[in-house]
């Protein structure tokens, strides 16, 4: 199946792009807020899976900083009645800010102590949020930026920013800077003897991480005109978790594929049942035991045993 | 003003107990299976359900109240989680580090399985466990009233505290167990059974948390959400004493009740999850200091 041809590529590039690009007149406004909301996971994958895939850790409350873009958009808008330009730039920052503070506390430390404290300071976000009525609270916020008949455009801007977060970070994986990250993680060690600066680089790494899931959480409130403490907490992390886990983590396809896959069957899933949680945790489970490469990883495999 | 403090260190220690009974299991798996049990507060919801349920049936009797809660709750979560222990050294493999990560996504996928058991079982009702008459009434301490719930709560982390410390420290058993936690591998070679110990541990700790699930069923309502909160509240503690080591998890358990106690004493009106924050805070100030955790790397 493998395409040869490089026009036939070119063709069918071509072929996706006008797809993607004629696909909202299509579609009802239903599917389309759930096709805005698969690119923004996607988005949400890649970020996750360039400290988890990248740098080798489980950043466990990543999700946080999904759910602070989306809160540090709200918030100045509803309490300083801030022009949403400018809140937009605040969503986007904030998320950056806290970024650099959690990673100067915890990059020094590795595997599980580095999931479980990035849960914890995840978490915090997650409890600050809930606790005070000036941020919701329970409830959560509510804020109608744009209506149920903008998503044809909101369609257009969301795909252009993912298509271009997606492009940068590429990018920046496959820089001499994202080449020395995947060296500290093959063996740390080494790279700090040939003059690799290891927390600096995986503190950056950590950084642009968050960078981009507080550009998809301040897309993702717009989108549903709502925030609620859960989409800091770590089940928000739950989706993009398995869509990494199937597609494969490490390589930087591998979570775009594995969401569009599994982010279909979840939200056939849960439309038509609430016991969802198992369905995801069974997945979860069945790949980390079975399946631990993913997808790319296989067919990665499989091209190695063939050459 | 005195007074009211000593109070607030009882309520704290009260809070301790619960803390305690949970993260202990945690703490001490993980230093022997290099396990992080994410499913560990599943045990404890499923106790305080199992614990519900059973009274229903068996009758609200005054005897089988004292034994729902003593014994048949935890000793039904102990079957989960010698299940639990069988599914988890199954699936485990590569090194140690691999393992302790791999397990914690592992571990997430089973509580979100079991989630969705209770809700299916129990549905989305709370549910509350009745108090045995002995823990209902007041008790004056320094003229003010103090619930007996707290002072069975003091009891019981008084008791087991040191009976386990006794048995970790002072008994054969219990050097068999640190030398594990130490080496799995010196330890095997040295003729000890090392699967055998790791059961008997992960039944031990699954014990522990099914006390700490149908005691904490009295007071905080159970439904099939329990654990989220209190996973994070166990995986705190045991990070704060360092993973791994049974005297940080009761350490730890100490600090976070106590500092919790008097965060919410003297600023409860900031909110309700002044505890939490609380919590959180000192768990950014211990890592700074200690990133290991305070006993980190030692038993």
């Amino acid at each position: 199946m493998e395409i040869k041809n490089k026009s036939l590529k070119l063709l069918t590039f071509i072929i996706i792009t006008i797809a993607v690009l004629i696909l909202p007149h299509f579609i009802s406004t239903y599917i389309l807020i759930h096709i805005i909301d698969t690119l923004l996971i996607i988005l949400f994958a890649v970020s996750f899976n360039l400290v988890y895939g990248y740098m080798g850790e489980l950043p466990f409350g990543h999700a946080a900083f999904f759910g602070l873009g989306a809160y540090a958009l709200f918030l100045p808008v509803i309490w300083a009645k801030v022009n949403l330009a400018y809140a937009i730039l605040i969503g986007i920052c904030v998320p950056a800010l806290y970024g650099a503070l959690v990673a100067s506390l915890i990059v020094r430390l590795s595997k599980i102590y580095f999931s479980l404290c990035s849960l914890a300071f995840g978490e915090f976000i997650a409890i600050l949020l809930w606790s005070f009525r000036e941020t919701g609270g329970d409830v959560g916020l509510h804020l109608r930026v744009i209506g149920i008949h903008d998503m044809i455009p909101f369609y257009y801007i969301v795909l252009a920013v993912t298509v271009v977060s997606l492009i940068i970070l590429y990018r920046i994986v496959n820089s001499p800077f994202g080449l020395a990250v995947q060296a500290i993680r093959d063996n740390a060690s080494r790279a700090k003897s040939i003059g690799i600066n290891v927390g600096r680089y995986k503190k950056l790494l950590f950084i642009i991480s968050t960078f981009f899931l507080g550009v998809g959480g301040v897309l993702y409130g717009i989108l549903f005109s709502v925030v609620h403490p859960r989409y800091c907490s770590w089940l928000m992390l739950l989706n993009p978790l398995a869509g990494t886990l199937l597609g494969g983590a490490g390589s930087f396809i591998g979570p775009i594929i594995g969401t569009l896959i599994y982010y279909n069957i979840y939200w056939i899933v849960s439309e038509n049942t609430i016991f969802w949680h198992s369905f995801t945790g069974a997945l979860i489970i069945g790949l980390i035991t079975f399946f631990p490469q993913g997808i790319m990883g296989y067919f990665e495999a499989r091209r190695k045993a063939r050459s | 003003m005195l007074e009211e403090l000593i109070i607030q260190a009882l309520y704290g220690l009260s809070k301790a107990a619960l803390l305690f009974l949970i993260a202990c299991g945690l703490s001490v798996i993980f230093g022997m299976l290099n396990v992080a049990n994410f499913a560990h507060g599943t045990l404890y919801m499923l106790s305080g359900f199992f614990a519900i349920s059973l009274i229903r049936i068996l009758g609200y009797s005054e005897v089988n109240l004292w034994m729902m809660l003593l014994a048949l709750g935890p000793l039904c979560v102990t079957f989960v989680g010698i299940a639990f222990k069988y599914i988890l050294t199954a699936s485990a493999r590569g090194s140690p580090e691999i393992i302790a990560v791999n397990s914690l996504i592992f571990t997430i996928g089973l509580a979100m399985i079991f989630n969705d058991v209770a809700l299916a079982i129990w549905g989305a009702d709370v549910y509350s466990y009745p108090k045995p008459s002995l823990l209902k009434g007041f008790i004056l301490i320094l003229g003010r009233m103090f619930p007996n719930y707290d002072v069975f709560n003091i009891v019981i982390i008084v008791v087991l505290g040191s009976i386990l410390t006794f048995l970790f420290f002072k008994t054969k058993t219990g050097t068999v167990v640190r030398a594990m936690a130490f080496d799995e591998r010196t330890a095997s070679a040295m003729g000890i059974d090392t699967r055998y110990v790791s059961l008997i541990m992960f039944m031990l700790g699954s014990f522990l948390a099914g006390l700490g699930g149908a005691i904490g069923a009295m007071v905080g309502e159970v439904n099939f959400v329990t654990w989220e909160k209190v996973i994070l509240e166990a995986f705190v503690v045991a990070v704060i004493g360092g993973l791994g080591s049974f005297r940080g998890a009761l350490i730890g358990a100490l600090i976070i009740g106590l500092t919790e106690s008097y965060a919410i004493f003297f600023f409860s009106r900031l909110g309700p999850g002044v505890g939490w924050i609380t919590m959180f805070i000192v768990l950014a100030v211990v890592l700074l200091i200690r990133p290991q955790g305070i006993f980190g790397g030692r038993f």
